[in-house]
């Protein structure tokens, strides 16, 4: 199964929540923000929410910045 | 002691605002940030970069007791703009936003149809926006009627450290705001900073001025005296400015005579 993160193609091999891929890839909440398919996913639903074929994720936080 | 700024209800003693862009580390940036005495601080939010990481910034400012400000830079419109200030709050848990607008690359002005909008709409879904604008009088009523906190007029384009170009502008703003205004972008100097404050700006933004300086944390100190400096002279009431001379010894002619 491929998703697209952040606008590059991951493989994954088995299905995933939003919240298990966050931690393989050492994302911490705090500070964080998701989106799939340009709609924001809340926090409280991570854990719940199932990753599929083709979904658009985007994960943010905040840099330096004026 | 001047009177607190009041920003979205909140108060703060310093009248500084500081930007945490072009910082050499998060540390440089923590140190500067200490010597300004800001406690308001902007950051933009942007895609998690997982092969080349960057420096947590945000907790190094939350132990500084600093009040983030998001903003919306990298937006070209107003869809983008909300969509960022929402990733935002999403991810600090805070409604304030600094929206920023500039479709144009080369000279980052903010676009003011679409700043207009974005504003609007996020005030109306209960955000504390600050809105970066052209130095507009016009615009900057139209905003303040949309329901923002504050606005945020430029003195020069973003980091051209070209000073307050704006100033026959910024001085209508000031007069006629009902909403703080905050001078921002464009200060390149202490003087440039301390010269808002007189003309009755609430607070200043700065960011390039601070941290492309020689020596940031000088410059942040320098900045801190200058914000105060100016904003004691504001509230001190400044003298009227005449085309003439107004003697400031007496005048009396004892010279003239003593010379008979």
């Amino acid at each position: 199964m491929q998703i697209m993160f952040n606008q590059e193609p991951v493989e994954l091999t088995a299905p995933l929540s939003l919240q298990d891929f966050l931690s393989q890839h050492g994302i911490q909440a705090a500070g964080t923000a998701c989106a799939v398919n340009e709609e924001i996913v809340p926090k409280s639903q991570w854990s719940d929410f199932m990753l599929a074929e083709g979904m658009k994720l985007d994960v943010f936080s905040l840099v330096a910045g004026g | 002691m001047t009177e607190k700024l009041v920003l979205a209800g909140k108060e703060f003693d310093s009248r500084l605002i500081i930007g945490t862009g072009k910082f050499a580390s998060a540390q440089a940036l923590s140190d500067a940030a200490q010597a300004s005495g800001a406690q308001i601080a902007t950051l933009a939010v942007k895609r998690v970069d997982i092969k080349h990481g960057r420096d947590d910034i945000v907790a190094p400012l939350k132990d500084l007791g600093i009040t983030l400000m998001p903003n919306t830079s990298g937006a070209r419109d107003a869809r983008e703009a909300v969509f960022a200030a929402r990733l935002s709050r999403e991810a600090l848990g805070t409604d304030w936003v600094k929206v920023e607008v500039h479709p144009d690359q080369k000279y980052l002005l903010p676009d003011p149809v679409e700043t207009y909008k974005a504003c609007k709409e996020l005030a109306a879904d209960g955000f504390k926006v600050f809105a970066y604008c052209s130095a507009d009088p016009c615009l900057c009523k139209a905003l303040e009627e949309a329901g923002v906190c504050a606005v945020m007029p430029l003195g020069a384009p973003i980091g051209s450290a070209r000073g307050l170009e704006t100033l026959p502008f910024l001085k209508i703003i000031i007069k006629e705001s009902k909403v703080p205004v905050v001078v921002d972008a464009g200060i390149g100097a202490p003087s440039d900073a301390a010269k808002a404050f007189e003309l009755g700006a609430a607070a200043v933004m700065v960011n390039t001025a601070i941290a492309a300086a020689r020596d940031p944390v000088a410059m942040a100190a320098a900045f801190n005296k200058a914000c105060a400096a100016g904003r004691e002279a504001y509230e001190a009431g400044l003298a009227d400015s005449v085309e003439s001379a107004r003697a400031t010894s007496p005048m009396e002619l004892f010279l003239s005579e003593a010379m008979k």
